[in-house]
């Protein structure tokens, strides 16, 4: 570095010295050599505070900068400010912009123009101290946030590995955590919720954002309180109901969903009894959706219930009311909430804290047992929504219920378009979706588009997101349409069925259940 | 009724004066509430903006002149593209094809003039350098030095694990 441009380049700095604006040209990083008794030396910029009070000066037009004050800091600054890369151009910029560019005081180019090198030695320089944020760090903290708000999941993540500050700054709500929550959490019926407190710390969002994704994903179990419904506060969730083929015709003719209307909504009471939910009149959005396109499905399917309260992100009430703006016509029971009244036997609901006979163990609040009239029906299976909407369905061999409400069954014609698409079958190894030729073959799918989880992150995909939506949302309704996307099924259950189809009014639970049952059905006694 | 609008003069940092008509200038928000306060003054005519350089105060002229004519389309967020003419359109997008150093000194001055679809616009770009990027193609990009001690390293690393999962 100590050539002889270094000589030139001093040269020509001393030469504009008295034009205090033409020092400050963009000669990107040209190597200069500031020596402590040459004037010069004012061209030399410091620490960003005090480049800023050197802005401060010029634009109040006082005094240019004491070269002393400046000579001070030279050599400290030529160490703390490592920058190694030359720009391109800098070798014909040494002497033309040195002095024909008037242009004035600028924090960057300043600090693009300033030569850390300048006294230096070799040694030296290969010792990092301290990072020159350079060029970002002249940008105040609200402007990088506002450019971190135009990315997505990935590159926002992206951006906090970078360094220090920017990690900092990246973690913050206003970076663009809480429009990507707010974003990501208008498209679920299930959602955390903010806290009811006037200051959230101010990475919250950062945090719930993956805390929600993985609630979501790995917690398959309710709480009383996601189950329940309060009658006194008309809050929690109402279920939608409707029976699968397999509980056979008898039950299927008289079930509404069955028939092209709504579905049948219960709620479960704190007390344990469960009652049949009449929606409001007048609240009867859905039934003219009964015979409704792929289109009305995916907002019914969307939009219904946000009530449902995640304990682990405290109340709801902030992004209900986010959400209920933005979808005008939300179906939301609290502005008008429905009759609660008996069903036609009585029924009550407990959850199984023993695994029940056909399925394995689970947390309490995996299983739920229903009572109807007096006797147990087969157990129902808690597990979150295959929608991918982050709501709960449970689900025994013959009824299914939706913590949100249910998408209309399909007309004929609907029914035979979706049977060439996909199916979920059921394996060895768990289950997988198969595409469904029209021949009747089928071919194993690829869960890329199916995976709505890898679209709340990453917009990375070849397809446009809203065609990545809606094929997303079309598999999305059909998991609930067709029983045979379900996974409780007759053979599953097969004891438990039996047992209530013999009479039988409790059915067992236990790990020593099945034993038991095993022994009784081939004939050696109870 | 073609009446000539009346004009004001912008003054930048080296003092250069550049007339720019009313409805131009008053799309910075700073100059609109500097022509509030000074209402009663009929002789408002200079607005002293020591913080934009002759530069970048002509590009800033240029967008807001342009943007009367055909206001930028809302930049969606997160961005849809790495290229600014997915996003908005032609003009728009050629006029943030500039070097870095302006980019910089253009969002520096849309911040303290208060130009918000300028900000939006300069801000969008240089989110469009980042997205898709490594950690280490964006600190190349922007100068940056990682000052992060190994262990902090892989600790941000620990905390980003989640997106790579899901």
């Amino acid at each position: 570095m100590q050539s002889t441009s270094d000589q030139g380049s001093s040269q020509g700095n001393s030469s504009c010295q008295n034009d205090q604006a033409s020092c400050f040209g963009p000669q990107f990083q040209s190597p200069r050599r500031v020596e402590d008794d040459e004037q010069s030396a004012t061209t030399c910029n410091c620490t960003s505070n005090e480049l800023a009070d050197q802005e401060e000066t010029m634009k109040k037009k006082i005094i240019p900068i004491k070269p002393t004050i400046v000579r001070k800091h030279s050599k400290n600054l030529a160490r703390k400010l490592l920058m190694r890369d030359k720009l391109p151009g800098s070798e014909e910029e040494d002497e033309v912009m040195s002095c024909a560019d008037s242009h004035s005081s600028s924090s960057m180019i300043d600090l693009i123009n300033f030569d850390p090198f300048s006294d230096v030695s070799d040694e030296e320089r290969d010792v990092p101290v301290v990072s020159p944020v350079l060029l970002c760090s002249s940008l105040p903290d609200e402007v990088i946030c506002r450019i971190t708000n135009f990315l997505n999941v990935r590159s926002l993540l992206k951006v906090r590995q970078c360094c220090r500050n920017w990690k900092k700054l990246a973690s913050r709500n206003e970076a663009g955590w809480e429009n990507l929550c707010r974003k990501l959490w208008a498209r679920k019926v299930h959602v955390p919720t903010i806290p009811e407190q006037k200051t959230l710390p101010n990475d919250w969002f950062f945090h719930a954002y993956p805390k929600s994704i993985r609630d979501a994903k790995e917690r398959q179990h309710l709480t009383i309180d996601e189950l329940c419904y309060d009658p006194d506060t008309h809050t929690g969730t109402v279920w939608s109901f409707r029976f699968k083929e397999s509980a056979g015709a008898d039950w299927t003719q008289t079930d509404p969903w069955h028939n092209g209307l709504p579905c049948r909504k219960m709620v479960c009471l704190k007390d344990g009894s469960v009652l049949q939910y009449i929606p409001a009149a007048g609240d009867v959005r859905r039934t003219s959706s009964s015979s409704s396109s792929s289109n009305t499905t995916a907002t019914s399917s969307l939009d219904s219930e946000p009530e449902l309260v995640s304990p682990n992100f405290g109340s709801l009430a902030g992004i209900q009311q986010q959400q209920q703006q933005q979808q005008p016509h939300n179906h939301h029971h609290n502005s008008r909430p429905g009759r609660l009244v008996q069903p036609p036997f009585s029924m009550s609901w407990r959850f199984l804290t023993r695994r029940p006979m056909d399925l394995p163990e689970r947390p309490t609040g995996s299983y739920m047992r229903f009572s109807v009239g007096g006797r147990e029906v087969p157990t129902y299976s808690i597990r979150r929504s295959p929608t991918q909407n982050w709501g709960f369905v449970m689900e025994s061999c013959w009824g299914l219920y939706s913590s949100f409400e249910m998408p209309p069954k399909r007309s004929p014609e609907q029914q035979q378009q979706a049977a060439h698409r996909r199916r979920l079958r059921r394996t060895e190894t768990g289950a997988r979706w198969v595409e469904v030729l029209e021949n009747g073959e089928e071919t194993l799918a690829s869960n890329h588009n199916y995976n709505r989880e890898n679209s709340d992150l990453s917009s990375s995909s070849s397809l446009p997101e809203h065609q990545q939506q809606s094929s997303a949302q079309q598999l999305d309704d059909s998991a609930l349409l067709d029983d045979a996307a379900l996974v409780i099924t007759n053979e599953i259950q097969w004891r438990e069925a039996f047992l209530y189809n013999l009479g039988s009014r409790a059915l067992p639970e236990g790990p020593g259940a099945v034993a038991q049952f095993d022994r009784a059905f081939r004939g050696e006694g109870f | 009724m073609d009446v000539e609008e009346s004009t004001i003069n912008l003054v930048s940092a080296e003092g250069d004066s550049s007339p720019v008509p009313l409805s131009v200038a008053k799309m910075s928000e700073l100059v609109r509430s500097m022509m509030d306060e000074e209402a009663e003054d009929d002789d408002v005519k200079e607005i002293p903006l020591p913080n934009v350089k002759s530069q970048v105060l002509h590009k800033v002229i240029e967008f807001c002149e342009h943007h009367l004519k055909e206001p930028m389309t809302e930049i969606e967020k997160p961005l849809k593209s790495n290229s600014m003419s997915d996003v908005v359109q032609k003009f728009y997008a050629d006029f943030v094809d500039i070097e870095q150093v302006l980019l910089f000194e253009l969002i520096l001055a849309a911040n303290y003039m208060d130009i918000k679809p300028l900000l939006d616009l300069t801000c969008a770009t240089v989110a469009s350098m980042i997205k898709g990027k490594t950690p280490e193609d964006i600190r190349t990009t922007f100068n940056i030095t990682n000052d992060f001690s190994p262990e902090e390293e892989a600790q941000v690393r620990e905390e980003n694990k989640w997106c790579e999962e899901a």
